[in-house]
């Protein structure tokens, strides 16, 4: 398989990627939703993002992407002692794509009908979660995917744990990953609960700039002409990314928030109200993970403007009279509450 | 069939067979030569001897091994692998078959009846197509990608406006190619030798700015915003090059790349006599020195031309190209109208011996009851056969047993709304407002809903069923009211969604709203008596195929006529002398959850 199109080299859709590297670096924020046109560069975008980031420790032939100091029960390989233990290997960050005709059985994994039958073996077969542990699960257009799934997932993504209870299993595995979601809004909503699921959620639309268009042809004929060169002219400029985000993960813990900033998020969701606490916890958190993208110790009010549009404009309640998007509400509200702030 | 002296009856239509398949062919070559870099070929034409040959001539000159036909109905598994079962049990061990996609690998995947391709197993096309793997549905495979790199000829047979090839599909595409009205006799008239192997490589075919600014004008002004479209246009303006043996992509090149990608090109009669030069660049094939004589200036005009043209609304193919292809989104495909039988999800109704749906997954429970009952007769056998015990229970194909799940249909309301100049235009407001207010909250139920305007000569189909409040508000922001009254016609119209809407498993409501009889017949013509009779024959025709209808009177004061015709559609009378969205979309979402007609 030849090398996925590099992040650095996607034209624009600075909110996209903005989006993405922020989830890379804090995957408790709960997800990416990108909704937009077509050949936008959505699953572009996502493919690349796996790339730049650092290779993840575990043993070879784990279908669970175990950590080799953490074994999980449920896996029969890692958690062999003595001579048997498998050798421990480097992989690329999980990225794993959910095709739209993916069953349950093969998200959440069941048991092993094949070898029931043939070996009269009662085994766990894992799934597409399992195998997303520790990455990325992303799916396309994910407003047409059956709405039993997407409940099974976002609940997955939430709690980082699967639980199978059928056909006489009994098997909980970690399954942390950031999931990201594409789609286009013309073909459907996604319900306002499942909306609210998501973390972030941005939205994407064609670039009408006619020389940034151009520059989209001429990139990605670049990369279909020789793919290995093109990726090998972008590395240095990927490895840089790369870099922030490992640079982001070591600080993250530490990165401060200040009081005043706390509570003048608090009053913004108060301001667009925002049902439930956890578009401010979000926001709390998609705000120090901007400040360490950044190299910051400290979040700054400016952190929290930049990433509000995209933790708060699919939490707001839609008014479906109303005809303006959502992202002018929060910014009107933003630029209201610092002339208040002003006053003050 | 085509007279003798066809070239003197019809001139035109003879050039436009001609141009057409002159086209076709040319498609070909390019996909012969670009294949899976410009994803595909979508062929639009209805089975015949001409697509026959088509196809004939592809496989002659695109020499594409394999070339693979998807079978209707293939599954995910189909598409990139599943077990099989039968020779798995057979000699115990797990046997794999590959699939379709890896099995396409460096050939041409094609479609049939690409329109019905259901939205999943197009995904998982588009998603091989983007990553020249196929898709591992089996996380067991350890690293197993096989690559499947191929470009897919979609054959769309689409008669319907609500049939379309998955947007997600066709936006991959490169080439469109639309086969009708070309007759036999123009294929028998043109032998087409095939042309020598490219002297050029296209990839080193230069396109410059200036060109590509063009084309990125002339598709954008053409609604195809989508990058890959453009994509696609300069990938073809550089193979069209590299065909004709030239280092340059000219005028030429980007003329039939923009007719061969989107399907523009300009009138033949309004521009031949004056402005010859892109009308005829399709006709010869310009030679090396042809498409460089012209110069740079010349061949901008040339393409400047075209952009005034669009954006004149003068050009042939437009139709085709902007309301279908930029129309042809946010739609799924046809599901037969199982999907209450043969349902995926919902509440598990007992369990039978063939699978609802194919790549259903076994019930173990309900399959191993089923094979107990047959285990000491088995082991018998077994022993006499083997001479051995049997050591695990003996299970046979005819044991397994699926379960069956059935879940509730959605609903698709479809407004018919009399937008004539008798209706005052509040009452449109007022529906814009319901449809509106429906979509709030249809998602709970996946409930669809559409819209059908008819005023002065006849209907139109202003949304097609969505369930995207963003598309509704999108498409009802401008919708015009006045002149007189072609209520047959928006009655047909709605009567012939309500059915396809059937037809997609899907259960439909009609809402005609209107204030009294209609004036104008099926044709247009203002016959009043005419139009009376049409009204009243498609009304028994919903009656008679058992379609839900809600009759709403809109006019001020109640009329017979209305009366009559709610008889005659077998429908619910509402009167409702002051249009209310919020009293509107009540009633007709409290009709929608009633469930479907006895």
């Amino acid at each position: 398989m030849s090398k996925p199109f590099p992040f650095a080299a996607i034209v624009g859709q600075e909110d996209m990627k903005k989006a993405l590297l922020l989830a890379a670096v804090e995957p408790l924020l709960g997800g990416v939703l990108v909704m937009g046109d077509r050949g936008t560069g959505k699953s572009t975008a996502v493919r690349a993002l796996a790339e730049l980031l650092p290779k993840i420790e575990t043993r070879s032939g784990c279908r669970y992407n175990c950590p080799p100091g953490d074994p999980q029960p449920a896996c029969a390989r890692c958690c062999t002692t003595g001579t048997g233990r498998p050798a421990l290997v480097k992989i690329r960050t999980p990225m794993v794509d959910l095709p739209l005709g993916a069953t349950e059985d093969r998200v959440c994994g069941a048991l092993d009908i094949e070898k029931a039958l043939v070996a009269g073996e009662r085994a766990f077969e894992p799934g597409l979660l399992a195998a997303a542990n520790r990455g990325f699960l992303y799916i396309d257009e994910v407003n047409l995917l059956e709405d039993h799934l997407v409940d099974l997932l976002l609940d997955a993504a939430a709690s980082g744990v699967n639980v199978v209870e059928r056909e006489g299993l009994s098997i909980r595995h970690a399954a942390r990953f950031v999931l990201v979601g594409s789609g286009n809004p013309e073909e459907g909503d996604l319900r306002p609960q499942l909306l609210d699921r998501f973390g972030l959620s941005v939205e994407v639309r064609t670039i009408m700039d006619l020389k940034l268009r151009i520059e989209v042809i001429r990139r990605r004929d670049a990369y279909e002409s020789d793919p290995d060169g093109f990726v090998a002219a972008w590395a240095k400029q990927d490895a840089a990314i790369g870099g922030q985000v490992v640079a982001a993960r070591k600080i993250l813990k530490q990165v401060a928030m200040p009081d005043a900033i706390l509570f003048r998020l608090s009053q913004l969701c108060m301001r667009l109200g925002i049902d439930g606490m956890r578009g401010e916890l979000t926001l709390m958190r998609a705000g120090r993970a901007a400040a360490a993208l950044d190299g910051r110790m400290v979040v700054e009010w400016n952190d929290i403007e930049e990433v509000a549009p995209m933790v708060l404009c699919h939490r707001l309640r839609r008014d479906p009279m109303d005809e303006a998007g959502t992202t002018p509400r929060i910014e009107r509200a933003l630029a209201a509450l610092d002339a208040g702030h002003g006053h003050a | 069939m085509v007279m003798p002296d066809g070239t003197t009856t019809c001139p035109d239509m003879q050039q436009q067979s001609e141009d057409r398949w002159r086209d076709a062919i040319l498609a070909a070559h390019i996909l012969a030569v670009g294949g899976a870099d410009i994803g595909g070929l979508w062929l639009t034409a209805r089975a015949s001897g001409v697509r026959d040959h088509f196809l004939d001539q592809l496989g002659r000159i695109t020499q594409a091994t394999p070339t693979l036909k998807l079978p209707p109905g293939a599954t995910a598994a189909a598409l990139c692998g599943h077990l099989d079962m039968s020779r798995s049990l057979k000699t115990g061990r797990l046997i794999w078959d590959s699939g379709i996609l890896a099995a396409a690998h460096g050939g041409i995947l094609l479609i049939p009846m690409a329109e019905r391709l259901e939205a999943g197993a197009a995904a998982i096309i588009a998603a091989a197509m983007d990553t020249g793997t196929c898709p591992a549905l089996r996380p067991s495979a350890e690293g197993g990608q096989q690559p499947s790199r191929f470009a897919v000829v979609a054959l769309d047979e689409a008669a319907e406006p609500e049939e379309m090839l998955p947007a997600c599909l066709s936006d991959r595409l490169g080439l469109h190619i639309c086969l009708d009205g070309v007759t036999l006799r123009t294929i028998r008239a043109m032998p087409l030798g095939a042309p020598p192997a490219p002297p050029v490589d296209w990839r080193s075919v230069c396109l410059d700015d200036g060109m590509l600014e063009q084309l990125c004008g002339i598709a954008s002004a053409t609604g195809h915003g989508s990058l890959r479209a453009l994509q696609h246009l300069s990938k073809v303006a550089r193979l069209h090059a590299a065909l004709d043996g030239r280092g340059t992509a000219g005028v030429a090149d980007a003329v039939a790349a923009l007719r061969l990608c989107l399907g523009i090109r300009l009138e033949h009669r309004q521009t031949q006599p004056e402005q010859p030069t892109p009308a005829a660049t399709p006709d010869q094939p310009p030679s090396a020195g042809g498409g460089e004589g012209e110069g740079e200036s010349g061949g901008l005009d040339c393409l400047t031309e075209l952009l005034t043209a669009i954006e004149q609304g003068t050009v042939d193919g437009l139709s085709l190209s902007v309301s279908e292809r930029a129309a042809r989104q946010g739609k799924k495909t046809g599901k037969g109208g199982a999907a209450t039988r043969h349902a995926r999800r919902g509440r598990p109704v007992g369990s039978s011996s063939t699978p609802p749906f194919p790549d259903a997954r076994p019930d173990l429970v309900e399959t191993l009851r089923a094979a107990a009952p047959w285990q000491q007769l088995r082991a018998r056998l077994y022993q006499a056969r083997t001479g051995a015990e049997p050591t695990h229970p003996l299970i046979r194909k005819e044991d397994f047993r699926y379960r069956r799940r059935r879940h509730q249909q959605p609903s698709t309301a479809i407004f018919v709304v009399d937008a004539s100049g008798s209706t005052a235009l509040e009452r449109l407001g007022e529906t814009k407002g319901a449809i509106e207010q429906l979509l709030a909250t249809c998602y709970v139920r996946r409930d669809e809903v559409s819209l059908i305007a008819f005023r002065g000569k006849t209907a139109e189909i202003l949304m097609p069923p969505t369930r995207s409040l963003v598309a509704a508000k999108r498409k009802l922001s401008a919708l015009p009211g006045g002149g007189p009254t072609p209520l047959a016609s928006g009655l047909e119209r709605g009567l012939e969604m309500a059915l396809a809407a059937r037809r997609r498993g899907s259960t439909p409501i009609v809402v005609v709203m209107t204030d009294g009889s209609g004036n104008i017949a099926l044709d247009g013509t203002a016959d009043r008596a005419l139009a009376g009779r049409q009204a009243e024959s498609i009304a028994r025709l919903y009656r008679a195929n058992g379609l839900k209808c809600l009759c709403i009177d809109i006019a001020r004061r109640p009329r017979d006529s209305v009366a009559t015709l709610a008889g005659l559609l077998g429908a619910e009378l509402h009167l409702l002398r002051q249009a209310n969205a919020a009293h509107m979309s009540e009633i007709v979402r409290a009709s929608m959850h009633r469930g479907v007609p006895a």
